[in-house]
């Protein structure tokens, strides 16, 4: 549906993009994910028609949105990062507005308007000017202004930052929603635990590039991981302790009181040989506690640094 | 376009502060001006007797009773400071040899003195041609009457007859006043000449509208701060029906603040604008367009509306000293400043309506004046919508 291709972008001598490419398919959640500064929204503010990339070509359906924005405009959702609402109006006026920006008129608009604001969770405050509405409350109306049309693809920049738990899961809940009703959705956002909870793909970026793409499992199975793992043993014994040591993949092995914990390396192995060690000496395994890499522990694999500092 | 108008007028709102002490402040200037007007004002004229005959003298009360223009008479010296600091518009010098002159007939050798060029001069100018022709030919009569009747009667008293006759025939042209004749012509439809307070009200309300313009103006970069002007770019409208809607706005603010000072000054406060209403205000909407565009290139230049915000208040109270709103052309002399007021809209909105009102309407200058104000306004129109092309994008 959408082909990205090769994208660049510089600001002055700031390389915001340099070389981004990717698919995204009809009906599916591709995340962005990134620390602060990385690209995304420059990156998707391309995708949105809001400025041309210097070099690179993206195709909605075969055709050049560069060349001819038109043809995604009127099909496209945009969630900008910012707020951008009109602070002195209404809720009410603002949906209104949007709407009719998008060609919604009179009865349809207001089924929308009814639909829409029920989704994001801002119906009872529609009437009153959105300098009034709280972060979370802005963030949805924001979010809510985009979706009046039906959008085919919807963009959402970070939508989450700097507001409550509780408006966080209601927007995400809502995303989640709006997908499963049919809509594309391309998804920024440097918090991985969304995007892992919203998207089958995820791309994960830095300065300017993607540096990698897939499933959350695939993503974790490019890097050599290490699972930290950690038993609890009934009747543990020296003995027991020095087999264990002898494991290939058992790494810094350390123990305290009746807890064992080590890094286990490497991603086909199973956990067999550590059984029989502890069952032979009879010692009794009571509890297994194995921690998966995550992709926060992938960026910083891959990149050295950690997603949020 | 509706919808984005509605928008525009709905946002008005918020810039009602703005416009509202924008246009009370113009209207309480008219207010001001309008009872300070119906008071009679009269330009100051310095006049410098050479002659000092019994003729320069008569000549000169003769001229002081006019209700047009105060003469005022003093030493030459006094005089020139008074015109030079501008307390007088001009001088009036009777040169030596009026008195003989007026009794042998020919030329009156009267001189004007100016520093410039000037509306009233043409006032002056009248009416010293007509004073003078009044007052020699009743000072003629008399003398006629004096030699008729020596003639008959030798024994007479000279001095008597002379001054009888001059007296009858002051009686006589005082209820056939011929500059009275001249000014009816000046303004056909009420008893009134050239005020040059007209100029600054005018002025004024051309400077308190560009404030309302131009802020309006600035709208595009309040949007571009709280990101809805990002918004309706990837949006299916189109660019131009975001920035005409934005400017069909604001060119109506300004034209109900100007064109609610012109009608309620001519109506209400009996203000004579010198120039029929609907021409005034077409030369108004020309003042008005150049300065929606102005302020498009203005919103196009600055970084932010604070910025904006800051350096407005300058650039519009510098154009419109260099356009004569605060005092009129007529005292400058630097060429640079003069070349400089020919591009501000200030200068031509100004001129024509003053023109108008000292001579009549000449229609080959309202059309050029109209010509030059909308040409202005579309140079700008064309700077503002390419500066706002070429920088769509301003991230936060
Ligand atoms: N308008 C701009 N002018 C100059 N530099 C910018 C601008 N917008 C973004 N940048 C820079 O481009 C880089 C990428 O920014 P951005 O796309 O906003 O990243 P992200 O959305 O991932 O945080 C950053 O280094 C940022 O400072
Ligand atoms: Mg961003």
């Amino acid at each position: 549906m959408l082909d990205i291709i090769d994208i660049h972008k510089a600001y002055n001598k700031t390389k915001a993009v340099e070389g981004i490419s990717f698919q995204v398919k009809k009906g599916e959640m591709i995340g962005l994910l990134g620390p602060n500064g990385a690209g995304k929204s420059t990156a998707i503010s391309m995708i949105a028609t809001l400025f041309k990339p210097d070099r690179g070509e993206i195709l909605y359906q075969g055709e050049s949105i560069i060349k001819n924005p038109k043809v995604i405009q009127s099909k496209l959702g945009f969630v900008p990062q910012e707020i951008a609402l009109y602070p002195t109006l209404t809720g009410m006026d603002n949906l209104k507005f949007w709407g009719r920006t998008y060609g919604l008129k009179g009865s349809h608009l207001k089924e929308k308007i009814n639909e829409i604001s029920e989704i994001i969770g801002i119906r009872d405050r529609l009437k009153e000017r959105v300098d009034k509405y709280s972060g979370g409350m802005k963030r949805r109306l924001n979010i809510g202004c985009a979706l009046l049309h039906n959008p085919e693809i919807i963009i959402f920049d970070e939508p989450t930052v700097g507001i409550d738990p509780q408006s966080r899961n209601h927007i995400l809940n809502a995303v989640k929603e709006i997908n499963r009703r049919g809509a594309t959705v391309i998804y920024t956002s440097h918090y991985m635990e969304e995007v892992e909870f919203l998207c089958q793909r995820i791309c994960i970026m830095d300065q300017g590039k993607i540096i990698a793409s897939g499933t959350k499992d695939e993503l974790i199975g490019t890097i050599d991981s290490d699972e930290k793992t950690t038993l609890k043993v009934e009747g543990l014994t020296e003995k027991m302790i020095e087999k264990m040591r002898e494991i290939s993949y058992a790494r810094n092995l350390v123990v305290s009181d009746d807890s064992v914990i080590f890094n286990r390396k490497g991603n086909h192995v199973n956990y067999s040989e550590i059984i029989d060690a502890i069952s032979q000496e009879g010692g009794k395994l009571l509890s297994m506690d194995v921690q998966k890499p995550d992709l926060e522990y992938v960026f910083l694999q891959l990149t050295g640094r950690a997603l949020r500092d | 376009m509706l919808n984005q108008l509605g928008l525009r007028f709905k946002l008005l709102k918020d810039d009602r502060i703005m416009i509202i002490v924008m246009t009370v402040m113009a209207l309480a200037l008219t207010f001001i001006f309008s009872s300070s007007m119906s008071g009679s004002y009269r330009p100051s004229i310095m006049v410098i007797d050479q002659d000092r005959t019994q003729e320069s003298r008569a000549f000169i009360k003769e001229l002081q009773k006019s209700r047009l223009l105060d003469y005022r008479q003093a030493e030459e010296d006094e005089a020139i400071k008074q015109i030079e600091q501008s307390m007088a518009i001009a001088g009036l010098v009777v040169r030596n040899g009026f008195g003989e002159i007026v009794h042998e007939g020919g030329e009156a050798d009267l001189e004007i003195i100016r520093i410039k060029d000037s509306v009233e001069l043409i006032q002056l100018e009248g009416n010293v041609r007509s004073t003078f022709f009044q007052f020699s030919s009743k000072y003629k009569t008399a003398l006629a009457t004096v030699e008729i009747i020596k003639e008959i009667r030798p024994d007479i008293d000279e001095q008597r007859v002379f001054k009888e006759t001059q007296e009858l025939s002051d009686e006589y042209w005082k209820n056939r006043n011929p500059f009275k004749l001249t000014s009816t012509v000046l303004s056909a439809e009420k008893d009134w000449a050239y005020n040059p307070l007209i100029h600054y009200l005018i002025g004024f309300t051309l400077f308190f509208s560009t404030f309302t313009i131009v802020f309006v103006g600035a709208d595009i970069l309040k949007e571009k701060q709280q990101n809805t002007w990002q918004r309706k770019l990837v949006s299916p409208v189109k660019n131009t029906t975001i920035l005409l809607s934005l400017l069909i706005t604001t060119f109506t603010v300004g034209m109900a603040q100007v064109g609610l000072i012109v009608i309620i000054g001519n109506y209400f406060l009996d203000i004579v604008w010198g120039m029929n209403i609907g021409l005034m205000l077409v030369v108004f909407a020309g003042f008005v367009y150049t300065f929606t565009a102005i302020g498009l290139v203005l919103g196009g230049l600055a970084k932010s509306f604070e910025q904006l915000s800051a350096f407005t208040p300058i650039i519009l109270v510098a154009s419109a000293m260099l356009g004569g709103t605060m005092w009129p052309l007529e005292i400058i002399q630097s060429k640079i400043l003069l070349f400089l007021a020919n591009l501000m809209p200030h200068k031509w909105a100004l001129e024509i309506i003053e023109q108008t009102a000292a001579y009549g309407l000449n229609i080959n200058n309202y059309i050029v004046t109209i010509l030059v104000l909308f040409g202005m306004g579309t140079v700008y129109l064309l700077i503002g919508i390419y500066l706002h092309s070429a920088r769509t994008v301003r991230q936060s």
